[in-house]
């Protein structure tokens, strides 16, 4: 029975695992991780979160544990069981974001109305979460045919549009461009990207969220 | 004695110092202390960090700490210097200075190892290193650039001393790239962004503004003094900038 002056419905919510905070080398593929969160939320905004579950994971084996509640969201830490973390995630914060009564665009679990479902997804085109990447924001689009992925666009936008202010460092000669060619790997340490990854792998999980059956 | 930690500030931390007397051991203990407490303040993921109680107005720029004042100083003169590419603050207002706070917490774990007389360390934080000194070979540090297409693989090896390097990228493989505000262009092809500057801190802000401006990134970077950039195009191809090529071994 509902009770209208509670701010939460109490049922169990799908969330988007929101960021694979911790990991090193070669990252597995976690992106279609998805958390589910068994609560009993309860009168007023405080909210109270009974367990989470760890639905899917492609290479990991997790276990989960919440381990700080606040307003609207769960945060998870989810400790692999691999020891070696150079090759795996030691461990993997997740955020939920809880549905509010009212509020619409907050994920909600899948509507099993839709047609032509293969591998537990459902065909068609879904949209990702945008996310910052420090230098702008990414979103992924992902197409869904037959349960396998057939086209993925990320969308970038600048944080800032500057077309009619062009950097000008324009008396310079062209610069020297060489083909990337693989290296020994004997060095001491080494210099990569790591943010956007993470905001694109956001984007991504929440689109894949979107496309389950 | 080398130590990675990967449950600070969201991304794995690796400290090299050479040598394995005591005093080196707690030299990466506090260091590690002082990577937790920049963790406390500046993450966004924290909900009782100083920076989401600014955030959510809870507290006046009356009562922002030392470091939080010299985080917004250095990152506003970084928007200044970078024709407003790189900026902390977010279309929808939140600030977000984690583009500055990752470049500028190794600067001040170098520093306070400085002047603890350490001389011969590197400082490795979600990719941005600093080196000082020579690695325990006695050899200049050797560091690899990550090939944006396989992050198992090194395309790139150079050596610093004294000297900080960045990247900033898209690990996003074989995928179209449109800009959303025109949705025809394919955006400037660039896959990754390799900085080489004074330090850490310099090669992280100005490695995450040049992204930023794509194909313009390696030019605005060939136009700065003391910076060097290798960047990396979807193609397959680099660029270069004048220099670049005296680190290459």
């Amino acid at each position: 029975m509902k009770d209208e002056t509670k701010k939460y419905v109490a049922g169990g919510f799908v969330g988007v695992l929101f960021g694979i905070q911790y990991f090193y080398g070669n990252l597995p593929n976690v992106t279609n991780t998805i958390v589910l969160v068994q609560d009993s939320i309860p009168v007023s905004e405080d909210i109270s979160v009974d367990s989470a579950t760890i639905l899917s994971s492609t290479t990991l084996n997790i276990d989960t544990e919440v381990v700080s509640k606040e307003s609207r969201q769960v945060v998870l830490i989810a400790t692999s069981s691999e020891t070696d973390y150079t090759r795996s995630p030691k461990s993997v914060v997740a955020t939920v974001t809880l549905a509010p009564k009212s509020v619409e665009h907050v994920i909600q679990p899948p509507v099993p109305t839709k047609t032509n479902v293969a591998n537990g997804y459902v065909d068609g085109m879904y949209v990702g979460t945008r996310e910052n990447a420090y230098y702008g924001y990414v979103q992924v689009q992902i197409t869904f045919k037959n349960g396998e992925i057939t086209n993925a666009v990320a969308f970038e936008s600048p944080s800032k549009q500057r077309e009619s202010q062009k950097i000008n460092a324009r008396a310079i000669p062209k610069l020297q461009t060489e083909t990337i060619t693989m290296q020994s790997d004997s060095v001491d340490v080494v210099s990569g990207a790591t943010y956007t990854s993470k905001a694109f792998k956001k984007s991504l999980a929440s689109a894949i969220l979107d496309a389950k059956a | 004695m080398k130590q990675t930690r990967i449950d600070i500030m969201g991304m794995p931390i690796t400290i090299e110092i050479v040598g394995d007397v005591y005093e080196v051991h707690h030299a990466i203990e506090s260091a590690f202390s002082y990577f937790e407490s920049v963790d406390a303040r500046f993450s966004t993921y924290k909900s009782d960090s100083e920076i989401m109680y600014i955030n959510q107005g809870l507290i006046s720029n009356l009562e922002w700490s030392v470091d939080m004042r010299e985080v917004f100083d250095l990152a506003f003169a970084t928007t200044l210097v970078t024709d407003g590419y790189f900026s902390i603050k977010r279309e929808d207002g939140f600030i977000d200075p984690s583009g500055i706070v990752k470049g500028w917490s190794i600067q001040k774990v170098a520093r306070l190892f400085s002047t603890h007389g350490i001389k011969n360390f590197s400082i490795e934080a979600g990719g941005d290193i600093e080196t000082s000194g020579t690695n325990e070979h006695g050899e200049m540090w050797k560091i690899g650039i990550r090939n944006p297409f396989n992050t198992d693989e090194i395309i790139k090896r150079i050596q610093l001393c004294n000297a900080g390097i960045a990247t900033s990228g898209t690990y996003i493989r074989g995928d179209h790239i449109y800009n959303p505000h025109t949705y025809k262009v394919s955006i400037e092809g660039l896959a990754s962004l390799s900085v080489i500057g004074p330090n850490a801190y310099e090669a992280d802000r100005f490695a995450t503004a040049a992204f930023a401006m794509g194909e313009e990134g390696i030019y605005f970077l060939e136009s700065l003094e003391g910076f060097e950039g290798y960047a990396i195009w979807k193609d397959g191809t680099a660029t270069l900038t004048s220099h670049f090529n005296q680190y290459v071994i």
